[in-house]
């Protein structure tokens, strides 16, 4: 096809040269003849390509010229090139969108930044949460826009390892959890999801469970008082004296898992001071001081492998040791003997207790820091346990970025080790 | 933000960028700043109140910092044009934004000085319903400086009006209390203080959109009506 257009061509110039020749002959001229032929092919050549190159600067403006001969070819080979780039790139959009299509449908706002922090490409949720455009803002700064100062000095300091719960105000307060994830060249992809209702209902669970408990307090300390009183009076008939004493018995441990409710609603509010420095060793000592009170008949041992102090909470790392050593005289059975540890670990301190009791079997020990959750239902009631000093445990660990870790052995004993991170620990000359 | 520096010199262009994003910053603070006073004057709130007062250094430090990043750009890069433009609304933009704080520091002192008197709960909540219209001004304001758009920034100027009006009928309100119960001056008095900061706030707002419109348009519309402002820019763009 190609050499067909050619060949044509070339017979084309061979005939206007032959024409040009020919009356040039005849008028006695033959070589201006020639010429004129020439330059009338050239003319020609001049003119298409002249067309040619106005339509492809200005394809809009100007209509495809029309030719014939191997002009003609070269047209109809643009056309096609063009209608063929044109389909590729119809195609190209189409995958584009299919893959930007779920992006844009999440329930999350989600927006990708470049390096510089400007924003690429936002989506819908992004759009309403952010209040954003997803034209007209690309290439802003996304700190520039949203200016929350929590948000902004995550974005520099560029540590994404952690997810962040940031509050943004306005007439509805919404509380958002944002998580950046990092690709390509320092871009990044933030997904930003609206907690708000949970952290609401959260809010209001504790809420309610410190107002019942302390609505609860009020009626149960009338009633144990007077129960005490009629015990102690000596006036009561014989067939009352074992249901008071129950009564008072049981009023008295429901006063303990309330006082206990109360203090895990505490914990569970605002972020205490962490600033006071923990003599470790000396605490210890004294919580199995007063263990020992309790308990009379168990052995204690002390082991402060290390004499460094922490940072911290003195209340909350007492009421922590002291929970741990009631739970400890409780279940290893009567003159059982329990250790105290305190040593430097592998990033970090271990503060341990470990006891010699009966040991917990291995499907309870994930469950164990839950509320009222009970390895044995019908003999911790008989011990008179509250059901949350393992929960109060683990509600003081959280508090001190520490967390706890249980070994047991059915029949050996089990330890229960409070891993605290090096961050904690008091540098020497403080 | 490809139109607004746009520099054959990538350091210059880094330079002007950042005193921009620092004032944004500087911005930032200062919105929940606000929204931390207001809260704390509603709800009688010490510790927040207190936490204001105390931030407010770092605002002053911002300010600090971006004069000297602007006096450096001036010294290092002698800009001309829209730069030169630029680098004095952000100037202009972080002196406002510096005496917004100081209001700000005196409403949460306010609060401090009320937290004692209970004073009768439809007073703060028009305080409350005031500084919010305020939040919601001195946010749009500041998106308007984010996105240089002369047209959101008329529009925000505008907005000022309003605040002006709803501080006007909460006086005539306050006098009324206080006619009636002469007891109760000095703790409206308290108020009207605060309300005042607040009022002063979009004044400021309005002033930070009159420079924007200045580094656009290259004209100063500083002590020009309104009308006159929409009428020579508010159709274009």
């Amino acid at each position: 096809m190609m050499r067909n257009w050619v060949s044509e061509e070339l017979s084309r110039l061979f005939w206007v040269l032959c024409v040009g020749g020919v009356l040039g002959w005849l008028l006695g001229y033959s070589l201006i003849g020639l010429f004129i032929a020439v330059v009338a092919y050239l003319a020609y050549v001049v003119n298409q390509l002249i067309r040619v190159n106005r339509w492809i600067s200005q394809p809009k403006r100007h209509d495809i010229p029309a030719g014939f001969g191997l002009w003609g070819a070269v047209y109809t080979n643009v056309k096609r090139l063009k209608r063929r780039s044109k389909k590729r790139e119809r195609y190209l959009k189409k995958r584009l969108a299919e893959y930007q299509a779920p992006a844009l449908a999440l329930p999350d706002a989600a927006i990708a930044l470049n390096q510089r922090g400007e924003i690429r490409w936002v989506n819908g949720a992004a759009e309403n949460l952010f209040n954003l455009n997803a034209k007209s803002d690309v290439g802003e700064n996304f700190a520039n826009l949203v200016r929350l100062p929590q948000l902004v000095d995550y974005l520099k300091t560029a540590d994404y390892s952690e997810d962040l719960q940031v509050t943004m105000p306005g007439l509805i307060e919404k509380t958002l959890l944002i998580r950046v994830a990092t690709y390509g060249k320092g871009q990044l992809v933030l997904l930003a999801q609206d907690i708000s209702a949970r952290v609401r209902a959260e809010q209001s669970k504790r809420d309610f469970v410190a107002n019942v408990s302390h609505e609860l307090r009020t009626p149960l300390t009338v009633i144990s008082g007077y129960l005490e009183n009629m015990i102690d009076s000596g006036e009561i008939p014989e067939s009352f004296e074992r249901p008071l004493t129950l009564m008072e018995q049981q009023s008295l441990r429901m006063r303990h898992i309330i006082e206990d409710l109360l203090t895990l609603a505490k914990l569970d509010g605002a972020k205490a001071d962490m600033d006071e420095v923990i003599d470790v060793p000396a605490l210890c000592e004294k919580a199995a001081s007063e263990a020992r009170a309790i308990s009379g008949e168990h052995e204690f041992k002390l082991a402060m492998l290390t004499q460094q102090k922490m940072y911290g909470d003195v209340k909350q790392i007492h009421m922590l040791l002291s929970n741990l050593l009631t739970n400890a005289i409780k279940y290893s059975g009567a003159e059982g003997l329990i250790t105290i540890s305190w040593q430097k670990e592998h990033q970090g301190y271990r503060l341990s207790v470990t006891d010699s009791g009966e040991g917990i079997a291995p499907q309870h020990l994930s469950r164990l820091t839950e509320r009222f959750y009970r390895v044995d239902k019908d003999r911790s009631r008989d011990q008179g346990g509250t059901g949350l000093g393992l929960a109060i445990v683990d509600s003081i660990l959280q508090q001190h970025d520490a967390h706890l870790t249980v070994e047991s052995e059915i029949g050996v004993g089990s330890t229960f080790n409070c891993h605290f991170p090096e961050s904690r620990g008091v540098t020497t000359n403080t | 933000m490809n139109g607004i520096t746009d520099h054959t010199s990538s350091s210059f262009n880094a330079d002007i960028e950042h005193v921009r994003s620092s004032v944004l910053e500087m911005g930032g603070l200062i919105e929940s700043q606000l929204d931390k006073a207001i809260t704390a004057l509603r709800d009688s709130n010490i510790a927040l109140a207190e936490e204001v007062v105390v931030n407010d250094a770092k605002i002053n430090r911002y300010d600090v910092t971006i004069d000297e990043g602007c006096t450096r750009i001036f010294a290092l890069r002698a800009p001309a044009a829209s730069d030169l433009r630029l680098v004095q609304t952000v100037l202009r933009t972080t002196t406002d934004l510096e005496r917004i704080g100081d209001e700000i520091k005196r409403v949460a002192k306010m609060a401090i000085k009320n937290s004692k008197g209970a004073a009768d709960a439809s007073l703060y909540n028009r305080v409350e319903h005031l500084g919010n219209s305020v939040k919601a001004t001195l946010n749009r304001a500041l998106d308007a400086f984010a996105r240089m758009d002369v047209n959101a920034a008329i529009e925000v100027a505008g907005e000022d009006k309003r605040i002006d009006q709803e501080y006007e009928s909460m006086m005539r309100q306050l006098m009324t209390y206080m006619m009636e119960d002469p007891r109760s001056i000095p703790r409206i008095l308290d108020i009207m203080w605060a309300a005042r900061s607040l009022e002063r706030i979009g004044d400021r707002c309005q002033n930070i959109c009159e420079y924007i419109i200045y580094f656009v348009k290259g004209k100063d519309v500083r002590h020009t009506s309104l009308d006159s402002i929409r009428a020579e820019f508010g159709d274009d763009a």
